[in-house]
C-alpha cells in the first residue's frame, strides 16, 4: 500500500518515534494506552473531502469561465490550470497528513495521571496528574455525533493561551496547549470521564499544590485502633480468662 | 524506562552545545532577521544558567536584560515535551512546565537538555499527586517498623497477662475442688 511506504519513509527522515508514548513511571499495572476511534480518521477524511469538493468546484467554475470567455486569454487558462495542480498536490499531501496525525496520536491514562502525544512534524506530549485538574469537558460537533465520537477536554488550572481555541466554527476544534489536554475523536469519552472523575475525588482541595493532602490521606488510611490482630485476639482471650475466674 | 538518577539531573547547569547549533540554525532559517536573532541566541546560550534543587528550578539567561524564573515542584500542573523536525534530528526537546498562572504559553521552557526523558520522568515523580499514598510509605517506614516493634511488644504483654489469667483460674478451680 502506497501510504503505509511513505509513512515509513516519512518517520524515517522525520526521525518521529513509531512506539507508542511511554507510560508515566508508577503502577504499571493500571496503565492503559488507546489511541483515537477509527470513526475519527473518517471524520478527518470526510471534511477533508469537503474541501477537496468544494475547492474542485470553485477550480472547474474558474476555468469554465475563462474558455468560455470569448478573449479569455491563455494565461488565464493556464493560471487556472496551475492554481488546480497546486490545489491537487496540496490535497494529497494533506491526506497524508490526516493519515499520520492518526497513526501518531496516542492516549495514556493510569490511576494517578495521564499523557497524550500527538503530531508528526512537531510532536508534542504531555503529561497531567488528576491532583492537578480542574475540569473535564466533552465536546461534540453534529458529525461527531453522527459519527460516535467526542473530544475529551482536561484542563488544569491557569489562563488558555488560546489564539486557536478564539477561532469557533465548522471544523474548528480544540487544540492542546498549556492547562489543556485534549483525548481527540475517542468514543468512549464518558468512561474515560468517569474514570478520571473518580480518581480525582480523591483530592478535595483546590488543586494548587497544597502539601497538605498526603498527610490527610495518611490520616484516613490509620488503623482505627491501635492493636494488631494478634492483639486483638489475646485481648478477647483475657476477658473469657476474667469471665471464667468469676 | 529511563535512568532516572536524581543526582543527575541535579548537577544539570548548563543546556547542551547542541542547542546553540539549534539556534543558529533557527537564526539561518529566519534569513534576513539572521542579525538580530543570531547574536540575541548566542548570548541567550551563553547566559543560560539551571539550578535543580530539592524543591524547585531556577533558571536564568540574558545578557543585558537578565531574567530569571524560579519555580518549586509542587506547583507544577502539567508537563509538556514538544519535540520539533530539527531538535529530533539534533536529539533535543523542549520541556514546556505550566503552573497555575494566567499565560497559556509555558512557564518555564527548559530547553537544550539531552536527557529530556529522564527529565520528565523526574519533574513527573516530584509533581503533586503523581506519588499520592507512596510517600507515606517511603516517610514513615522507620516510624511504621517502631510500631511494628510497639505491636509485637503489646502482644508479648498480652500474652504473659493471659498466660497469668489462665494458671490463676486453673490453680483457684483446682484449689476450690479440693475445698470442696
Amino acid at each position: 500500500m502506497i501510504y503505509k511506504s511513505v509513512k515509513t519513509l516519512f518517520l524515517k527522515l522525520l526521525k518521529a518515534p513509531t512506539q507508542p508514548p511511554e507510560p508515566p513511571i508508577g503502577s504499571p499495572d493500571s496503565v492503559e494506552v488507546f489511541r483515537a476511534s477509527r470513526n475519527f480518521l473518517k471524520y478527518q477524511i470526510i471534511i477533508w473531502g469537503f474541501g477537496l469538493v468544494t475547492g474542485l468546484i470553485a477550480e472547474a467554475v474558474f476555468v469554465f469561465k475563462q474558455h468560455s470567455e470569448d478573449d479569455g486569454s491563455w494565461e488565464g487558462i493556464l493560471f487556472g490550470y496551475g492554481i488546480f495542480a497546486i490545489t491537487i498536490i496540496f490535497t494529497i499531501a494533506k491526506y497524508f497528513l490526516i493519515r499520520i496525525d492518526y497513526d501518531m496520536r496516542y492516549y495514556v491514562i493510569t490511576d494517578r495521571s495521564l499523557r497524550i502525544r500527538e503530531g508528526a512534524m512537531m510532536i508534542h506530549e504531555a503529561t497531567f496528574t488528576y491532583a492537578n485538574v480542574q475540569n473535564l469537558k466533552i465536546h461534540q460537533g453534529p458529525l461527531e455525533r453522527l459519527l460516535g465520537i467526542s473530544n475529551l477536554i482536561v484542563e488544569t488550572a491557569g489562563g488558555a493561551g488560546g489564539k486557536r481555541e478564539s477561532s469557533k466554527g465548522p471544523g474548528a476544534f480544540p487544540h492542546m496547549h498549556g492547562h489543556q489536554g485534549v483525548f481527540r475523536g475517542i468514543e468512549n469519552a464518558q468512561e474515560v470521564r468517569d474514570q478520571i472523575l473518580s480518581l480525582l475525588k480523591q483530592f478535595r482541595d483546590s488543586g494548587l499544590g497544597d502539601p497538605e493532602e498526603i498527610r490527610r490521606a495518611r490520616m484516613q488510611q490509620a488503623p482505627k485502633t491501635g492493636f494488631s490482630t494478634v492483639a486483638m485476639a489475646r485481648l478477647r482471650e483475657i476477658r473469657d480468662e476474667i469471665k471464667l475466674l468469676q | 524506562m529511563t535512568d532516572m538518577n536524581p543526582e543527575h539531573i541535579y548537577s544539570i547547569t548548563r543546556p547542551d552545545k547542541k542547542l546553540l547549533m539549534l539556534y543558529i540554525i533557527r537564526s539561518v532559517l529566519a534569513l534576513p532577521a539572521i542579525i538580530v536573532v543570531l547574536p540575541v541566541s548566542y548570548f541567550k546560550y551563553h547566559t543560560m544558567r539551571y539550578r535543580f534543587d530539592d524543591e524547585g528550578i531556577a533558571m536564568s539567561w540574558g545578557l543585558l536584560w537578565r531574567k530569571e524564573i524560579n519555580l518549586t515542584y509542587a506547583r507544577i500542573q502539567d508537563i509538556h515535551v514538544s519535540r520539533g523536525l530539527i531538535e529530533r534530528w539534533l536529539g533535543l526537546a523542549t520541556v514546556q512546565i505550566q503552573t497555575a498562572s494566567g499565560s497559556g504559553s509555558a512557564e518555564m521552557s527548559i530547553v537544550g537538555i539531552l536527557e529530556y526523558e529522564s527529565l520528565r520522568d523526574f519533574l513527573y515523580t516530584k509533581m503533586r499527586g503523581a506519588r499520592f499514598g507512596e510517600p507515606e510509605t517511603t516517610i514513615s517506614d522507620g516510624s511504621k517498623l517502631d510500631s511494628q516493634q510497639e505491636d509485637d511488644v503489646a502482644t508479648v504483654l498480652l500474652t504473659e497477662i493471659r498466660d497469668e489469667l489462665r494458671l490463676l483460674r486453673k490453680r483457684q478451680a483446682g484449689g476450690g475442688g479440693e475445698a470442696e
